[in-house]
């Protein structure tokens, strides 16, 4: 907002500017001339004095040097015809003693006598006024001697009398001349503060009534009227281009008009294709939902079907031994029945009772172990608590346990690992974790290799703890990469092997620890798992 | 008897004081005159003009007494009057006219010299030479000039008839003071 100073009227800053200018230049005019004036009569009655006084000391050198007062006093009679000398003193330096004494002297009419001034007399002898007179003090010298002094009080009266009139009169010229300035300036204020009084009252009018047929006058003042013909300019464009604007305005509305009707479908339009989107992403989650749930049983259908394959080989092979036996039983039992049962027939059948048991106890051990792996993979089941844990120790741990399987090669195992590194997490779920891995490492990377590395590389970042798994074996096949992870998921399928381990690694790390478990694809030799888990224990 | 001659001794002694006070009184009133004088000797030479030719120094002829203005104006060896310098002259003998109207600018005649002097004496001094005495006899006798005491000051007073017949000038500052005899 911009911020605006007193306003005031071309009038009244007309005028005061012309008398300001005109008394300041008055005041320094009159000022000037009076000082000047002052300090010349001044300086004229002050030579005037002195001259007296030099004409008095030339003229008193012989009355002075024989000693006669008397002429001396009659001839400085003669000084009544000056006004402005009052008081005359002659003083004298004695021939013999060298002392100033007074003379004589002289004192205008009606005026009183002074007192000796004998201790005002020392060089320079500077003319010295003091209210309303002034002192002049000249040697008198005669071929180069001092021999008296002639001291001269003036009347500065008159001087301060020319003063005061002087001032009176160049104050009641002055005045008249700011009368006179005055009156002409307020002719000069009418002839231009009235036209453009009236031009302003013509542009309120337009302003108010918005009638721009009105055309401002011919003004006789030459801006002035470049003003009112520019106005008259301004006018006549702002009626064309209020005409113009009318009609724009008409076409606008119009065209407005045109465009509410237009919105009007396009909004119908887009609200029928709103409630399609709505209907169509209603079906899709319909749908969605029937895919999970399809997906949700293929999962299962495939579990089972891996938990009937894997459990069926041991289930068959029990079945398969207990038929036999019972069919031996059979036999021996019509053999006993018909008492053609012979000694060698009953050991061959005790022979083949033990390995036909055996045989189906295996089976039916094989397939509790089974069941009892596929227990373990739901960890829901952990119910270990958070603890500070130091990662490099439980590593440590982990391999100490797995010594003998990593000693039955040259493998080795290094570890980047802070010693001093405690994080707050379960220490049964990663120990699993890494045994696991470590196993998988074993068995599968390395059953080619007798000296395969294992590196595992712990790091804290974000209040992340990241550990970095990597082996230089065989690495995983390309076919089942995307599946690592997945249930039943085996390249030793029927070799002993049941596809649980990394299953039950990433429910561990997912679901115990909280952390989540990546295979890096890009490593070309071995595998690179990346595990990340907070290390406080949340989320 | 006594106590008058008591008396006495003891105003005798008073009046021996005062007499000697008057006495010194009086003699030192009379030796400041006698320097006024002197003064207005040197003083009055300022203001006159001789008539050529005119002397190296301005001459100022005393009778050899050596008790008057003479004897402070001879102590001043260094005075000068407007340009030239003046020199103290002393005669001797009233007698010699001649070599007092050569040698002399102005001749001063105090009042022992001036009871030996007559009208002839001063008419044969020359026109061109002042003549300077102590008493208005002085001027009625046919002198230019008499510095005489008036109180305690000395006055100027001029012989008009001889100024008029004099070749001396004497400037109108110096007359404007003097007075002139006879009226």
């Amino acid at each position: 907002m911009p911020r605006y100073g007193q306003t005031i009227s071309i009038k009244k800053a007309l005028i005061r500017t012309v008398i300001l200018i005109t008394a300041f230049c008055l005041f320094l005019s009159v000022s000037v001339s009076t000082y000047l004036d002052i300090a010349k009569q001044r300086t004229i009655t002050i030579n005037k004095l002195t001259t007296y006084a030099d004409i008095i000391a030339f003229n008193a050198q012989v009355s002075l040097l024989f000693d006669d007062e008397n002429t001396e006093n009659k001839r400085l009679i003669a000084f009544r015809a000056v006004k402005e000398i009052k008081n005359i003193h002659i003083y004298k330096i004695d021939d013999f003693t060298n002392e100033t004494s007074f003379f004589t002297s002289y004192n205008a009419p009606n005026t009183p006598p002074i007192p000796v001034k004998i201790n005002k007399i020392k060089a320079p002898f500077t003319p010295e006024s003091i209210g309303n007179h002034i002192d002049v003090i000249r040697p008198i010298m005669f071929e180069g001697i001092i021999q008296g002094y002639v001291y001269i009080r003036g009347d500065l009266s008159a001087l301060n009398a020319y003063i005061k009139d002087k001032l009176i009169i160049d104050i009641s010229v002055a005045f008249s001349v700011l009368i006179v300035v005055f009156i002409l300036s307020l002719r000069i204020q009418r002839q231009l503060s009235n036209p453009i009084e009236r031009l302003s009252t013509l542009v309120q009018g337009v302003s108010k009534n918005k009638n721009y047929d009105i055309r401002a006058p011919h003004v006789n003042v030459l801006e002035l009227n470049q003003l009112s013909h520019s106005l008259n300019v301004l006018f006549s464009r702002t009626q064309a281009q209020l005409e113009r604007q009318k009609k724009d305005e008409q076409e606008i509305r119009l065209l407005n008009q045109n465009l509410e009707e237009k919105v009007n479908l396009r909004t119908i339009a887009l609200k029928e294709a709103n409630q399609e989107l709505l209907n169509t992403l209603e079906r899709m989650h319909q749908y969605q939902n029937q895919i999970v749930e399809n997906e949700k049983m293929a999962s299962l259908g495939q579990m089972v079907a891996g938990v009937a394959h894997e459990v069926n080989t041991p289930i068959g092979l029990g079945v398969t031994g207990s038929t036999l036996l019972k069919d031996k039983l059979t036999e021996i039992k019509s053999a006993f029945d018909n008492k053609t049962l012979t000694s060698k027939q009953l050991s061959r059948f005790i022979d083949d009772g033990i390995e036909n048991l055996e045989l189906v106890y295996r089976s039916l051990n094989r397939a509790a172990e089974l069941i009892s792996s596929f227990k373990q993979v739901d960890v829901n089941q952990d119910t270990e608590s958070y603890l500070m844990i130091n990662i490099n120790d439980l590593i440590n741990e982990v391999l100490l346990s797995m010594k003998k399987d990593i000693n039955l090669n040259q493998h080795q195992i290094i570890i980047e690992c802070p010693e001093s590194l405690y994080i707050q997490s379960k220490a049964e779920p990663l120990r699993q974790i890494l045994e696991n891995l470590i196993e998988n490492s074993l068995i599968h990377a390395f059953d080619e290799i007798t000296s395969g590395i294992i590196t595992i590389k712990v790091v804290i970042d974000e209040g992340q703890c990241q550990i970095n798994y990597t082996d230089n074996g065989k690495g995983v096949p390309r076919n089942i990469r995307n599946r690592i992870f997945d249930p039943f998921v085996t390249t030793r399928r029927g070799e002993g092997g049941s596809g649980l381990g990394m299953h039950l690694v990433y429910n561990l790390v997912t679901q115990a620890i909280k952390g989540r478990i990546t295979l890096n694809n890009t490593s070309s030799t071995g595998v690179n798992f990346i595990i990340t888990f907070p290390i406080d224990g949340r989320i | 008897m006594m106590k008058a001659i008591n008396l006495f001794l003891n105003n005798a002694l008073f009046i021996a004081m005062f007499c000697s006070l008057f006495l010194i009184s009086k003699s030192t009133y009379a030796e400041n005159i006698t320097k006024v004088r002197s003064a207005f000797i040197f003083k009055i030479s300022k203001f006159m003009t001789f008539p050529p030719p005119t002397l190296n120094n301005m001459k100022l002829c005393f009778f050899n007494e050596k008790k008057g203005p003479e004897k402070f104006l001879f102590s001043k060896k260094s005075l000068k009057s407007q340009t030239p310098p003046i020199s103290i002259v002393f005669f001797d003998d009233i007698e010699k006219i001649m070599e007092l109207n050569h040698s002399c600018n102005i001749i001063y005649l105090n009042e022992n010299i001036q009871s030996k002097i007559d009208k002839q004496w001063i008419n044969k001094i020359s026109s061109k030479v002042v003549v300077i005495g102590e008493t208005l006899e002085f001027l009625d006798l046919g002198g230019l000039v008499a510095l005489i005491q008036k109180g305690n000051k000395v006055r100027i007073f001029i012989n008009k008839a001889k100024l008029s017949q004099s070749q001396v000038k004497i400037e109108s500052r110096l007359l404007a003071l003097v007075k002139f005899h006879p009226q």
